[in-house]
């Protein structure tokens, strides 16, 4: 009987720990320069920002350039983009940037390893959208949030 | 005497009493004031601390990237571009070892190497250029320098500018390009680079490079192109091409194709089709008109890629309308490794017999950029009025290096 409480308190501990681990995983946001003007629907900016990703869509809805600026190579915002927002692994993505610098020489978007240094290039720019940790919780004064999870 | 003395000191101690009480009563005012002071001139020192680390923060960021920069440029000069607001540069090293085994013989060689180099140009939001230059040392098919019951393999240098195009971009609807392109029609033609193909030798009616074969591989000539988005939360594509030129082998005359394309995006399909017609090359002689059909299917791990492709050719003396289709299933093992098999089917309109090719493959990519492959090929091709019907083995290890 001791024995059998025990093991429960262990186990219940290890779940605690694990659940711990993974609550852990870092969350972010999209942010864009005021400029842009987006519709409310989640679903429907998921799907653009998809699109102006991988350079299918390179104009916001009012005929506006865009332009992305993204974390580093590794870093949790940029690997929470890829799972929640691409939805598509590591691998996938690097062998979509190969087959397009192949047919039209079309290079992936400029990556800034600085997440202050992002905030103020899409702060900076019209247009400009980006994805940031959602541990910067102070943003620059031309920068709001489109989308967060 | 005395009693004057003591009045005298009584009178002396009034003022100091006088004095000491508003001083008691001020000190508990003034000490409160310092220490408010005090909390003020703290929570100022906290501030000001708390700036300079989130500065020194910023500034290590800051030199972080600035040895990156280091690492990579050293004391090199930077290479700039004449006119460009960007110049990019890229491409790829390409080799082939292949065993061919006919039914009178074999051959082993290095047949192909190829080193392209691809350069991006953008000029503004608007104009971009695009250009692949190749350079190649390949034998010829070996069943074709030899014959079909015994490989010979040959070799022959050469460059090509496999494609050079100007683009102007109206919006993504509207995209123009003048120069030499890759002919929009299919899926593999479209694709065409070794280092995104699974099989670098193309299904048999894209070969040999640059022909032909039922349409011309590349067209030097317009190219108008776009996509529109459509649907629920306007998630498909819709996406068109059209064109008119020289083929590479008739430059007196004009080709011209279209190609239509709708993606299901949610379940991963696309069908494509695609017409084009003109005038064959001197050599052959006549004109034809083509139709075609495709369909990708691309969900999880499995793709599958299928295209098929019938020409109509106009009356020439030893020559019949052409027809080529193949079908090919891909399974993604992991991110590295895939494994794919395609059955491929000719008939070249020559009267040669029909070719059937089964290839089964298997690709490792060790990084990204790197794609090693070894493929089994069992080809058969009919009997016609000269020879009869031949088997051929071929097993090809090939490696596409691309930067």
């Amino acid at each position: 009987m001791r024995i059998k409480k025990s093991f429960i308190q262990l186990s219940f501990i290890c779940m605690l720990l694990a659940s711990s681990f993974i609550a852990s995983e870092e969350n972010a946001h999209v942010i864009t320069n005021k400029s842009v003007a987006v519709a409310s629907d989640q679903t429907d900016i998921k799907v653009m920002l998809k699109k102006m990703y991988l350079r299918q869509l390179n104009e916001w809805p009012d005929g506006s350039p865009v332009k992305v600026y993204l974390p580093e190579q590794g870093s949790a915002a940029l690997n929470w983009f890829y799972e929640h927002i691409l939805e598509m692994s590591e691998s996938e993505v690097a062998e979509y940037w190969l087959k397009l610098k192949q047919k039209t020489g079309e290079t992936p978007h400029r990556q800034i390893a600085s997440s202050s240094m992002l905030l103020k290039v899409v702060n900076q720019f019209e247009g400009a959208w980006g994805v940031a940790s959602a541990s910067e919780s102070e943003l620059p004064d031309k920068v709001k949030i489109i989308l967060s999870q | 005497m005395h009693h004057s003395s003591l009045m005298s000191r009584r009178v002396l101690l009034k003022p100091k009493k006088l004095l000491v009480f508003p001083v008691l009563i001020t000190i508990p005012f003034f000490s409160a004031q310092l220490a408010a002071e005090e909390s003020d001139i703290e929570k100022r020192i906290n501030a000001l601390e708390q700036k300079m680390i989130e500065k020194d923060k910023r500034i290590d960021e800051l030199e972080i990237n600035a040895i990156g920069f280091e690492d990579r440029l050293g004391s090199r000069a930077l290479a700039r571009a004449f006119e460009a607001s960007s110049l990019d540069i890229g491409g790829f090293l390409h080799q082939t070892l292949t065993y061919a085994d006919g039914e009178d013989g074999n051959s082993t060689s290095f047949n192909r190497t190829v080193f392209e180099l691809l350069v991006k140009a953008q000029f503004n939001e608007d104009w971009s250029a695009f250009m692949a230059q190749a350079f190649m040392r390949q034998s010829d098919d070996p069943f074709v320098n030899g014959s079909r019951f015994d490989p010979q393999f040959n070799s022959n240098s050469g460059t090509d500018t496999v494609i050079a195009w100007a683009q102007y971009r109206i919006n993504d609807s509207a995209n123009l390009q003048i120069g030499r392109f890759i002919s929009p029609q299919g899926i593999i033609n479209i694709e065409h680079f070794p280092a995104i193909l699974l099989e670098p030798e193309q299904p048999q009616f894209l070969r040999p490079f640059g022909s032909d074969t039922i349409f011309s591989n590349f067209v030097t000539g317009l190219h108008f192109y776009g996509n529109q988005f459509v649907g629920n939360n306007h998630a498909n594509q819709l996406s068109y091409h059209l064109y008119t030129g020289n083929a590479a082998k008739n430059p007196n005359d004009l080709v011209y194709g279209a190609r239509v394309a709708y993606q299901l995006s949610d379940q991963g399909v696309t069908f494509g089709l695609n017409a084009n017609g003109g005038e064959r090359n001197n050599t052959e002689g006549g004109s034809f008109n083509t139709w075609g059909a495709d369909v990708l299917i691309d969900k999880g791990a499995f793709q599958l890629k299928t295209e098929i492709f019938s020409s109509d050719e106009s009356p020439v003396t030893g020559r019949d309308d052409r027809l080529g289709w193949y079908i090919q299933p891909i399974y993604k093992i992991n991110a590295s490794w895939t494994s794919f098999y395609r059955y491929d089917f000719l008939d070249n309109g020559k009267n040669e017999g029909d070719s059937v090719e089964n290839i089964l493959g298997v690709t490792f990519k060790p990084i990204q950029n790197i794609h090693l492959r070894a493929t089994y090929t069992r080809k058969t091709v009919d009997e016609n009025q000269t020879f009869a019907e031949a088997d051929m083995n071929i097993v090809q290890l090939s490696g596409t290096f691309s930067f």
